[in-house]
């Protein structure tokens, strides 16, 4: 029996496979890492939510033109990129945080501080594993497109693309659009989710946690951060007793991740028959090989 | 998609794995208690748990309730209104329970109350009191949402009324927390209270939760030489900026705020908050509170959030008198019982619910005043026009 | 505007904290090119240790100090000898020490509220919490001894890089950290020492932190205050990270008290854009590029 607990956890997840989906572009193969990506899901969340709740839009039109909305504000981080990433990183850490403070003094639009309601719960499951699906259809083709390997490119050698003729500064802009038209739909989804939105819902942790989804998956890999998104909704629910520790080992686990294991878990692959029949392949053949060498003749005297 | 789908599949399969089905009529009582377990809010929620635990403990050692033990879920908000939810939900689906108790924030009450109703148990805030967590913006009433304490523009009345018409101040100066609802709600209620009775307020000045310099603040607030600092804040923002205040040389200025202090802020400030007012649920010095207070200190680490620890006690034992005066623990007849309440025998005093807002009538605030190292009892006040 | 002086000491007040917080960002940025946000553990660790050492009364407050400076010193270098070197070790992209060092952050600010506790802890007052009035304006006492702390450790920084060997040897890696290696410079070592002077400022800087607010894990987000000012000053440059803490003192000081206390945040990050685009690289404008 699936009782509404799980399809709501469900629901979550397939909220938050979109929102990493899009930031997997940028962070995982544009190279660029973003403190500030719950923003674009505010502002997302909050037009869409404005827009269902005072202009009476239907819920499939206000889910894209939250994202789009998101879209068009994440102009404002473009003269960032064209320096190091750094920049980038705490610029959107910073834009993240002017985000929120524009919906705290958003008066009686946004309602504040105290909050934004009236909206009917309308992301239920089917619809949100239906959005999910299609935007990892969408990521798939445009990572898969000549753009997604300019953005490779540009991630692994900035300097080498550039005397290739790339212009990276407006392929890394592209990218940040896509993801913060992907977060916008993540939040306009979450909106109907919860049917309530504050600004703080969308604070830095949040942010936090979407860019850490795409480092635990691999950098580099969809299926990996689609992993991650999915293990780091549904930790938290099965872990619920272990409570105050949950953040501390989440803090452990992304150091030793990036230590350990750069590349994440999916490392630069993708999730796919052929990987688990190497995979498969591995583990076997090195068991072969332990056994063959206890069983190994004692040669040579 | 194939392998989306196998993975969420997958992720299915673990979550069920996870799940444990829950209690029937005969097993325990299970009663929710919802608290910030983790994050900056725990200062307040772990109390909270904690009272509750020790207040089932004693309910069960009298015989429990309608010839079963209660027993106390816990559930942590993790400070944030989407863990709270799903919180509820896990515990509604997996444990049964019947009743939600807590928490002390708006925002996530108003997020978990349609998760109620959806579940047909009652929610009870311990001190959420903003206006929306049991009434609809169209002001219709939640049927699932109580709260046994005051709201938002009762206590901004308070205020406004005990430094008008008590203390003879006219001109008041606010500094606020942008990013906080009750802080936003609590200004807009004194304002216009306030000025509606003669008073002015010189300005309002805001800054952001994390702040911990507010002398930029502060000081175009003293240039206006107001007769009151106005400040719907919690402690700790309230202890730097009284600091801040007095080294930018503030005098003869009257300080008040609402249920944001706690005597922990004498700790941090003791000497610029002497004379200072404060607008609480109940008192440290009443006999009843302070021997809740006591039992807690010695059996869990010491906890100055004596209010807390007060409605976490009452709230246990108030649901259990219900369901006790109901004779059952069905969602529906228990909301009607809460609902209906006149005069119920409460830990301390009596309640009786206005069935059109689900708030209590006649909760009348106390006032306190920071005297010493602690706060002292000044007086019950209820504004009269 | 009566009340601008007022406001000028104020933004200086804020802004000497962020500059010591940022100078220990910087210098670590200018010789890995990467920004360690871990920078705000070595901070609580520098703010929690001091406490609890003068809690004990033990031995006397300056004392104490020093020792939490050595703490927060000694656990800026154990990060970077088990989480950075390895890093280094294999390839070193600036998308993962940045990573890493926010996963340390993460981890250490809710290990302390998961073991110790977020409450708040009050130091006991070394100094009195008072003000000198000079012409008119209010000079805290405490915010005195604070920029005065501040301004003896960055002129002993100064000393050191500019007067010794090791400070040399610093400021060749900074500049190129493979040739200086092949000069003969043991890398190595050479990080530990950065990350240690790095610890120190920060933990000297937590101390102070925490005498003036109070300590509590969250303490560590005013880093991010100092990031932005190091980024206004110029990433790369030590005097800039100074220069760019203290303006953007100033500038919150002003808008929150001219323009708009309720949007104070929005407008500072809108000015940063802005001088982003004209000054890409800041006020001092140091651009380190990449070499090829």
């Amino acid at each position: 029996m699936v009782s509404s607990y799980m399809l709501s956890v469900l629901t979550l997840i397939c909220i938050n496979i979109v929102a990493v989906a899009g930031l997997s572009l940028l962070t995982g193969f544009t190279g660029l890492f973003s403190f500030g990506h719950s923003g674009f899901m505010s502002i997302g969340a909050y037009t869409a939510a404005i827009l269902f709740v005072k202009f009476n839009m239907p819920y499939w039109a206000v889910l894209p033109l939250g994202g789009l909305a998101a879209c068009l504000v994440s102009g404002i981080m473009y003269p960032t990129l064209r320096l190091k990433g750094d920049y980038f990183a705490i610029a959107a850490l910073g834009f993240g945080e002017s985000v929120r403070l524009i919906m705290d003094n958003g008066g009686n639009l946004t309602g504040g501080a105290r909050g934004f309601g009236g909206m009917p719960t309308l992301t239920k499951w089917p619809e949100a594993l239906l959005v999910a699906a299609i935007a990892l259809v969408l990521m798939r083709n445009i990572i898969r497109s000549r753009f997604g390997r300019t953005l490779i490119a540009i991630r692994e050698d900035k300097i080498a693309a550039q005397s290739m003729g790339i212009n990276v500064a407006r392929n890394q802009y592209l990218a940040l659009a896509i993801s913060a038209f992907y977060c916008g739909v993540a939040g306009a989804m979450f909106a109907f989710f919860m049917t309530y939105l504050q600004p703080s819902m969308f604070d830095v942790a949040k942010s936090t946690e979407l860019s850490s989804s795409v480092v635990f998956g691999g950098i580099g890999s969809l299926s990996g951060s689609v992993i991650a998104a999915i293990v780091l909704t549904s930790i938290p629910e099965i872990f619920r007793p272990l409570m105050q520790w949950r953040m501390v080992f989440y803090g452990l686990a992304l150091v030793l991740t990036i230590v350990v294991k750069p590349t994440g878990l999916m490392g630069t692959n993708e999730l796919s028959f052929g990987f688990l029949q190497r995979f498969a392949r591995k583990v076997i053949s090195v068991g072969k090989k332990n056994s063959q060498a206890t069983t190994k003749p004692k040669g040579g005297k | 998609m194939r392998r989306v789908a196998t993975a969420v599949l997958t992720a299915f399969i673990l979550i069920s794995g996870a799940s444990v089905y829950g209690a029937d009529s005969t097993g325990p009582i299970k009663i929710g208690y919802l608290a910030h377990l983790t994050g900056d809010a725990s200062v307040w929620g772990i109390p909270e748990t904690n009272t509750a635990k020790m207040a089932a403990e004693e309910i069960n050692a009298a015989g429990g309730v309608l010839g079963r033990k209660i027993e106390i879920v816990s559930m942590d908000t993790r400070s944030n209104a989407a863990d709270a939810v799903n919180a509820v939900k896990k515990a509604v689906a997996e444990q049964n329970i019947v009743a939600v108790l807590g928490s002390n924030w708006s925002g996530i009450n108003i997020a978990t109350s349609s998760v109620c109703a959806e579940a047909k148990i009652p929610q009870i805030s311990s001190y959420a009191t903003a206006v929306k967590v049991t009434i609809n913006d169209d002001g219709s009433v939640k049927p699932w949402a109580f709260r046994t304490c005051f709201m938002d523009p009762y206590q901004g009345k308070v205020i406004a009324y005990y430094l008008f018409k008590e203390l003879h101040k006219k001109t008041a100066a606010v500094l606020y927390d942008i990013g906080s609802d009750y802080s936003v709600g609590l200004t807009q209620y004194f304002e216009d209270n306030f000025s509606r009775l003669g008073g002015k307020v010189v300005g309002k000045w805001a800054y952001k939760a994390g702040d911990v310099d507010f002398r930029p603040q502060l000081t175009q607030i003293l240039s206006k030489k107001p007769e009151v600092l106005m400040i719907p804040i919690t402690y700790k923002d309230i202890s730097l900026v009284v600091r801040q205040a007095m080294e930018l040389g503030m005098e003869n200025t009257v300080i008040m705020g609402g249920d944001g202090a706690s005597p922990a802020m004498l700790a941090m400030a003791g000497p610029e908050l002497q004379g200072s007012y404060w607008v609480k649920h109940v008192s440290p010095e009443d006999p009843i509170v302070a021997g809740i207070w006591k039992k807690y200190n010695a059996k869990y680490p010491t906890s100055g959030e004596y209010a807390n620890i007060y409605k976490a006690y009452e709230l246990v034992n108030f649901i259990a008198d219900i369901i006790k005066a109901s004779g059952t623990t069905d969602g529906e007849t228990i909301r009607k019982a809460i609902e209906n309440c006149k005069n119920f025998k409460i830990t301390d005093g009596t309640i009786t619910m206005d069935p059109k807002t689900h708030n209590p009538l006649n909760k009348s605030a106390v006032i306190l005043q920071a005297v010493g190292k602690e706060l002292k009892f000044v007086t019950k006040y209820a504004p009269v026009d | 505007m009566s009340t601008f002086f007022q406001q000028i000491i104020n933004g200086l007040s804020i802004g000497s904290v962020y500059a010591l917080i940022a100078v220990g960002y910087s210098l670590v940025y200018s010789i890995l090119s990467f920004s360690n946000f871990a920078h705000s553990s070595f901070l609580i660790m520098g703010a929690y240790t001091g406490f609890f050492l003068i809690s004990t009364n033990l031995m006397p407050p300056l004392l104490a100090i020093f020792i939490a400076m050595l703490v927060s010193g000694g656990f800026a270098m154990f990060i970077e000898r088990f989480a950075y070197r390895p890093i280094r070790a294999k390839g070193g992209k600036s998308l993962y020490y940045i990573i890493a060092s926010l996963g340390i952050s993460i981890f250490f600010e809710n290990f302390i509220v998961a073991a110790i506790g977020a409450n708040y802890r009050t130091y006991p007052s070394l100094l009195p919490y008072k003000a000198i009035k000079f012409l008119g304006l209010r000079i805290s006492i405490l915010d005195l001894a604070c920029a005065g702390i501040a301004i003896f450790f960055l002129i002993l920084l100064e000393f050191f890089l500019k007067r010794t060997k090791m400070g040399m040897a610093i400021r060749a890696a900074a500049f190129d950290l493979t040739t200086a290696s092949l000069m003969g410079v043991n890398v190595n070592f050479l990080l530990s020492i950065v990350f240690l002077i790095a610890g120190f400022l920060a933990g000297i800087a937590g101390v102070v932190l925490g005498i003036k607010y109070t300590v509590y894990p969250q303490l560590g987000s005013l880093t991010t205050k100092a990031f932005i000012g190091a980024i206004l000053g110029g990433l790369g440059s030590l005097p800039g990270a100074i220069i760019g803490s203290i303006c953007l003192g100033v500038i919150e000081a002003c808008t929150a008290a001219f323009i708009s206390s309720q949007l104070r945040d929005l407008i500072v990050f809108l000015i940063l854009i802005i001088v982003l685009i004209f000054r890409p690289n800041g006020i001092m404008g140091v651009y380190v590029d990449d070499k090829v």
